[in-house]
């Protein structure tokens, strides 16, 4: 084939197109790090990182999930050992009332029972951002007011903590913490020939207190509580009338006393059956979190592994080519200075 | 053999070796003008004369002045600018929307449209709060204005083809003419004779590339030596009389070529207005109805579970985007017109119907716009309801022909029409609809507390979506995928047409490029019997001398 040095030439400066374009190429590489740096580069890499990078901004949003459902859930825990504690108090407070004791001491009980009572109130209605703890879906009305009647209702509020759909519930009703249901119901003799009957509907109990042993709707001394709170305030109450002179309502009083024993027991029961699942909670949105922590951490070396560029090679390559570029520099000075006309005479 | 004979075989050989210097000169001369064929003279023995002692030469002619042109090479030149032509247009055109896509970048909607759901599941750990409410109104606004942009960046990418399509029309138009002159010029100067109009038919051939590299076409010479050009199967170029190429908007908003009166768009798929209409078909299935399905899509499912749930001022039934409620129609008829309305956003299937008609005008055909599935087909009486299309209502009215045909579409103002509807933040619905579960509750039952709603929104980010066939994030990755890969064939493509480009050029130039060491021995050739031939006409003159001293 007849070849000018024309098409030398054209060859010669489309080689070096070429080969600058590779380097433009290789140094966009080392300058992001990256080996795709559109989509052309490797749709089908790009798609897939592209996913790889949903599921893992997913996992931090269920990562946030779980931090502010962790933060409701250890302070309702908090909130609850105070009860806890506030309530064993009370317990003491039972087993004081049901001995003699001096009008001084009896002032005092009943001082303390009414601080118990009060405490237990302010942690009812325990407040997180403004937001009241236990009332259910009704955050921004008072749960228990001051006839210690629960306003909230039962809404449960449950927050996604995984791509599966799981979900954790953050907060524990007003009733689910401080009532109890259905739990009391063997008569108990509190006082020589006094019986007291327990019947519940729903979170109240009504406390009958007569002297026939098998006939719990007999007329006698009877009240009624729905929460802790309000019983505390019974027990306050009764302490304040075991002093009074007239022996009926005396007695009376102790009865009373002796009949919240029971219902303390069993607060004190339910009470630790909220801690558990609260630790419960815990536990499971401390499992959801190490699980999304380690499919992130796939995830991410998925990503590198399709995305990275490898900088040692790719100054090898600009290395190569930047020989490439000098030879066809050389190559064309060569070839392209000289033609017959320099040798005519 | 007369001695004066002698005279007229110098003379020839003079006249031989200078033509040869003007040729090879004019050769050196255009060595680097494109398109130049390189030019030899073609010497012969002149006509012998008989004499007593046998035939004797007279010396040599110029029988002509050959250009080493190939036409089998050329022909193929010209096919290959076309196919490169094409290549590069639609190169240019993929290569605008991958910038607009480029995810690997950071640029395009991925972030906001997990930025958007996350926020509604910031929302459901805290759905009182203010703020967290009014930091989702902004991030659905944020959404609303990025998805705007990518769609005003497809848009302006369409339109600039639409706008190589007219501009590459008009130059096609002038080169048209300049080849009609160029044939009648040609057609003036070799009438007659045999000889070639060389420079002549070197401009012609460099119009005829410049011409294929914008739009495919086919041409052949005739005997008188004018050239016809066609362009999709219409004449552009007959003789000296040529065709005007003009550009009409069709009621798609796409230009369409029209040659003669036809149009012949659909026929045109090589050269640069080739390429241009591939690259916009192709962004216009594979790139922007797709992403207006997905911001359909996105309104359509966020608004049927918001409208499901209730605000912290009790409202319910609220639409949290604009709602889908334009439809777009085009119209391409004469005697009818066509009206759509949307009945019902949510029954909305989010795809795009053709509506035709047989020949009679009195039965329609309802087709999937994109893949051409037929959907429905009844007789067609005017002013009635167009069959059944989920979630809309379709009327046309008038007389219709064969050739008449609408579309009607949910899409096309689903893009330019997002935005968000509410503006109070105590209208967004968190809670659930607590009348659901017990149809005596109140509606405001289940607030301030409650989240269920929030939940549900956030999760339809994870859910398979049925218009789109998953979910949102996949779908709009898939965009993005079919994009790179669009652009990674035509970038293929256009090397592989580049580099057979340059291997037929090579070829070309093998037959018909200057070599500039060939000219320059052609020069010392061509002096030295200059020399010879003045030598011999300096010695016939002596030997004249000598005769008339005798």
């Amino acid at each position: 084939m007849r070849i000018t040095p024309f098409i030398i030439f054209n060859q010669l400066t489309r080689g070096l197109s070429r080969t600058l374009n590779m380097y433009d190429a290789q140094n966009d590489r080392l300058n992001s790090g990256k080996k795709i740096n559109a989509p052309s580069d490797n749709p089908t890499g790009l798609m897939r990182t592209m996913d790889y990078r949903v599921s893992v901004n997913a996992g931090e949003q269920y990562k946030r999930n779980i931090d502010a459902a962790m933060d409701n859930v250890n302070f309702t825990s908090t909130v609850m050992t105070s009860v806890y504690n506030t309530v064993i108090e009370l317990q003491k407070l039972v087993a004081k009332g049901k001995s003699t004791q001096e009008p001084q001491e009896l002032a005092n009980s009943a001082d303390e029972a009414e601080a118990y009572r009060d405490m237990l109130q302010d942690l009812a209605n325990t407040k997180i951002m403004n937001q009241y703890l236990f009332g259910g879906f009704k955050s921004e009305t008072q749960p228990y007011d001051d006839a210690y009647v629960y306003q909230g209702d039962d809404g449960e509020v449950n927050v996604p903590v995984s791509a599966a759909g799981a979900q954790i519930p953050i907060n524990i009703s007003g009733n689910s913490a401080f009532s109890f249901t259905g739990a009391l119901t063997t008569p108990r003799e509190v006082g020589t020939g006094q019986w007291a009957h327990y019947t519940q509907t729903g979170t109240q109990v009504t406390v009958n207190i007569n002297n026939d042993e098998n006939a719990p709707l007999a007329a006698g001394d009877s009240f009624v509580f729905s929460n802790v709170i309000q019983m505390a305030e019974h027990l306050r109450f009764a302490i304040s009338e075991i002093g009074d002179a007239d022996p009926v309502v005396s007695s009376n009083a102790m009865a009373r006393i002796s009949a919240l024993e029971d219902p303390f027991n069993e607060m004190q029961e339910q009470l630790m059956s909220v801690q558990t699942d609260l630790g419960g909670r815990v536990s499971s949105l401390n499992s959801h979190a190490k699980v999304i922590e380690q499919n992130t951490n796939t995830l991410h070396k998925a990503i590198t592994s399709i995305e990275e560029a490898d900088p040692v090679e790719i100054l090898a390559q600009l290395r190569q080519t930047e020989v490439t570029l000098q030879a066809l520099r050389e190559s064309a000075a060569r070839v392209l200075s000289q033609s017959l006309f320099d040798f005519l005479r | 053999m007369s001695l004066l004979g002698l005279f007229d075989i110098g003379r020839s050989a003079l006249y031989a070796s200078q033509t040869a210097l003007n040729v090879t000169s004019n050769n050196i001369a255009n060595a680097n003008t494109p398109g130049y064929t390189r030019q030899e003279v073609t010497l012969s023995i002149s006509n012998p004369i008989s004499s007593a002692g046998g035939s004797v030469g007279a010396g040599v002619t110029l029988s002509g002045i050959k250009r080493n042109y190939d036409t089998f090479l050329q022909a193929q030149l010209q096919n290959q600018q076309q196919s490169l032509g094409r290549s590069a247009a639609m190169d240019q055109a993929l290569g605008l929307i991958e910038s607009v896509l480029n995810e690997a970048q950071g640029a395009g909607l991925s972030t906001a449209l997990t930025d958007y759901f996350n926020a509604w599941q910031d929302l459901a750990s805290t759905p009182t709060s203010q703020p967290q409410r009014m930091v989702l109104l902004q991030k659905a606004t944020a959404l609303a204005g990025s998805a705007q942009n990518i769609e005003a960046m497809v848009l302006d990418t369409i339109r600039s083809a639409n706008n190589g399509i007219s501009d590459a029309a008009s130059q096609i138009n002038m080169l048209a003419s300049d080849i009609a002159s160029l044939n009648g010029q040609i057609v003036q100067q070799e009438t007659g004779t045999t000889q070639a109009a060389n420079e002549l038919r070197d401009q012609r051939d460099q119009k005829l590339n410049e011409l294929s590299a914008l739009v495919g076409n086919s041409y052949y010479e005739d005997e008188s030596g004018s050239v016809t050009v066609t362009v999709g199967m219409r004449n552009l170029v007959s003789g000296t009389r040529t065709n005007a190429l003009s550009t009409l908007t069709n009621a798609e908003g796409n230009k369409d070529l029209y040659l003669d009166g036809v149009n012949i768009a659909d026929r045109v798929t090589q050269g640069r207005i080739g390429g241009f209409i591939a690259a916009r078909d192709d962004i216009q299935t594979n790139v922007l109805t797709p992403f207006r399905r997905l911001i359909a899509s996105i309104t359509q499912q966020v608004n049927i579970q918001h409208q499901a749930g209730v605000g912290l001022d009790g409202s319910t039934g609220n639409d949290f985007f604009n709602p889908l409620q334009q439809l777009g129609t085009t119209t391409s008829s004469a005697g009818a017109t066509i009206s759509a309305t949307v009945t019902s956003a949510a029954a909305l299937t989010l795809e795009e119907y053709r509506i035709t008609f047989n020949a009679a005008g009195d039965h329609y055909y309802v087709t999937n716009k994109q893949s051409g599935a037929a959907v429905a087909d009844a007789a067609y009486a005017s002013g009635n309801p167009i069959a059944l299309l989920p979630g809309m209502s379709v009327t046309i009215t008038g007389a219709v022909t064969s050739s008449d045909s609408f579309t009607v579409s949910p899409l096309t103002n689903a893009v330019s029409g997002f935005g968000v509807a509410l503006t109070d933040t105590d209208a967004l619905a968190a809670s659930a609809d607590p009348r659901v579960a017990d149809p005596l509750a109140a509606v405001t039952a289940n607030l301030p507390g409650d989240n269920a709603n929030a939940v549900l929104v956030a999760q339809l980010a994870s859910r398979t979506q049925t218009a789109l066939g998953t979910t949102f994030s996949n779908y709009y990755s898939g965009i993005v995928s079919t994009t790179g890969a669009m652009k990674q064939i035509s970038a293929n493509t256009l090397a592989f047409d580049d580099n057979l480009l340059t291997a037929m050029r090579i070829q070309r130039d093998s037959v018909s490029g200057v070599s500039l060491d060939e000219e320059a021995a052609n020069l010392m050739r061509y002096q030295r019997s200059y020399e010879a031939g003045a030598r011999m006409i300096r010695i016939t003159d002596e030997l004249m001398q000598t005769i008339l001293s005798l």
